[in-house]
């Protein structure tokens, strides 16, 4: 049973690894349940069925998909015994939760966590310390592999019952987080404005807000990596002509 | 040669990790740089090349079918770049070199965004070939050639930096010699300079995200303590 969970767990890691447009995750999430649909299928037209089924339209958050393939999992188990859960009430569950987690997920992850941990990587780099990696991967991972391992396992062991209330115990921490990276951010922008007015003057911390003032106004219009290129270029003009 | 060989197989590595959901984060170039830098005998400069892209993106929110900028490969690059072309210069012209190693990481940045999304059209190939596997009964296959998708993204970053790296550590090297010491001087600044951009992208996320309250208090607080530190 334990290498089974491994095996389950090892392959929850590697989700994305065809990601398309089509069908988003579908073959991963068949490739995560594959070495246990073999005890779900009485024959092997019904084999076929859930192997075809697993891998239509996936998208969630990678991190908290774990939840749901557990909870799958789970459903799909109960539903080889003879109980309850129909196939459409399987697939359902997978497509609410998948919406749900989502936008938890990217919030939390993408919005919250992430930049929280690389300003203070950020802030601690500025002064040539590797401690700022370490703080954000030992931050950032805590929370991944609580999702990834926990949630998996989570699911797996309480089913569908978890969905009601997963979405508002999950991450109950998340505005203070916010809060923390917003307060970091404003830290790591005055710690800028400090250095390069002691290492250039008010002529380099000037342009520097100017820069992040175009950034600022730029991204309303334009995507993230050309506002980042015009802008650093635009910087190594204004230093080789001051 | 083995220099270029073991800064390849990290960035096959860091794009495996980026791309596969794996995602311990060991890609993002503030950790990617000094991982390099130890590979390569300097993870000080391995640091500051990771660093100084890093912040460029630092309000960067990756969502989901948004564009996306394969910033871990770039800042793979413009660390290998920075440390292999300053040691090819001897140590002189640091600030040139590292101008343009950043400048080379985001056009391998803007490269790998191009090559992603070809992939992620192209890879609905991968899933019908595993249905079909699947409707002739062979399971095991069609669960292969998922896995067979991060021999893709190994790939990618193996080919993108033994192709990028060599030549333009040669670039920039004769580049950062013809620009000359005045060049190197002005352009020297551009590492207190980087990380407004970042600090830009950090403002529009969070004062958009009505944090702007938290946002002001972490600024005013660290500069007044810096003001009467001084």
């Amino acid at each position: 049973m334990q290498r089974s969970y491994i095996r389950h767990l090892w392959r929850l890691f590697f989700l994305q690894s065809t990601h398309n447009e089509k069908t988003m995750d579908g073959l991963g999430f068949y490739h995560v349940l594959a070495p246990e649909m073999r005890d779900w299928a009485r024959n092997e037209e019904e084999l076929e069925e859930i192997a075809s089924r697993s891998m239509g339209y996936f998208n969630a958050n990678p991190i908290l998909a774990s939840y749901i393939l557990g909870i799958v999992q789970n459903m799909e188990r109960r539903r080889a015994e003879g109980s309850e859960p129909s196939i459409e009430r399987i697939e359902r569950m997978k497509s609410t939760l998948s919406a749900v987690l989502s936008a938890k997920g990217d919030y939390f992850f993408e919005v919250v966590l992430i930049p929280l941990g690389l300003t203070i990587a950020g802030i601690f780099g500025m002064y040539s310390s590797y401690f700022g990696p370490i703080i954000f991967l030992v931050l950032y991972n805590y929370y991944h592999l609580q999702a990834r391992i926990g949630g998996y396992l989570t699911g797996l062991r309480a089913g569908e019952g978890l969905g009601g209330d997963l979405v508002a115990q999950l991450y109950k921490e998340q505005g203070a987080l916010a809060g923390c990276a917003a307060f970091a951010s404003g830290v790591f922008a005055a710690l800028a404005v400090v250095r390069a007015y002691a290492f250039g003057g008010f002529g380099l911390a000037g342009w520097g807000v100017a820069a992040a003032a175009g950034v600022f106004l730029l991204r309303r219009r334009i995507s993230v990596m050309w506002s980042v290129v015009f802008v650093f270029i635009a910087t190594a003009i204004y230093l080789l002509l001051s | 040669m083995g220099a270029y060989l073991a800064v390849s197989l990290i960035g096959g590595a860091m794009a495996l990790e980026n791309r596969s959901s794996l995602r311990l984060m060991l890609s993002q170039p503030i950790c990617s740089g000094p991982i390099i830098g130890l590979a390569l005998g300097s993870p000080s400069d391995g640091l500051l090349a990771g660093l100084m892209f890093q912040v460029m993106f630092l309000g960067y929110v990756r969502l989901r079918g948004g564009r996306q900028p394969d910033i871990p490969l770039g800042g793979a690059a413009a660390a290998a770049l920075y440390i292999l072309s300053l040691r090819r210069l001897g140590g002189a012209y640091g600030g040139t070199a590292l101008f343009l190693s950043l400048l080379a990481g985001l056009f391998v940045s803007f490269g790998g965004y191009l090559i992603y999304r070809v992939w992620e059209r192209r890879s609905w190939a991968v899933q019908s070939l595993a249905v079909r596997y699947v409707l002739e009964g062979r399971y095991r296959l069609a669960a292969r050639l998922h896995m067979a998708g991060l021999l893709f993204h190994f790939a990618f970053g193996f080919l993108a930096l033994i192709l990028v790296v060599p030549a333009g550590v040669e670039c920039i090297a004769a580049l950062a010699v013809r620009a000359g010491n005045g060049w190197n001087e002005s352009i020297g600044s551009m590492r207190h300079a980087l990380p407004f951009i970042g600090a830009g992208l950090l403002a529009r996320l969070y004062i958009a995200k009505d944090r702007s309250f938290w946002f002001g208090a972490g600024f005013l607080v660290t500069y007044v303590l810096t003001l009467f530190g001084s």
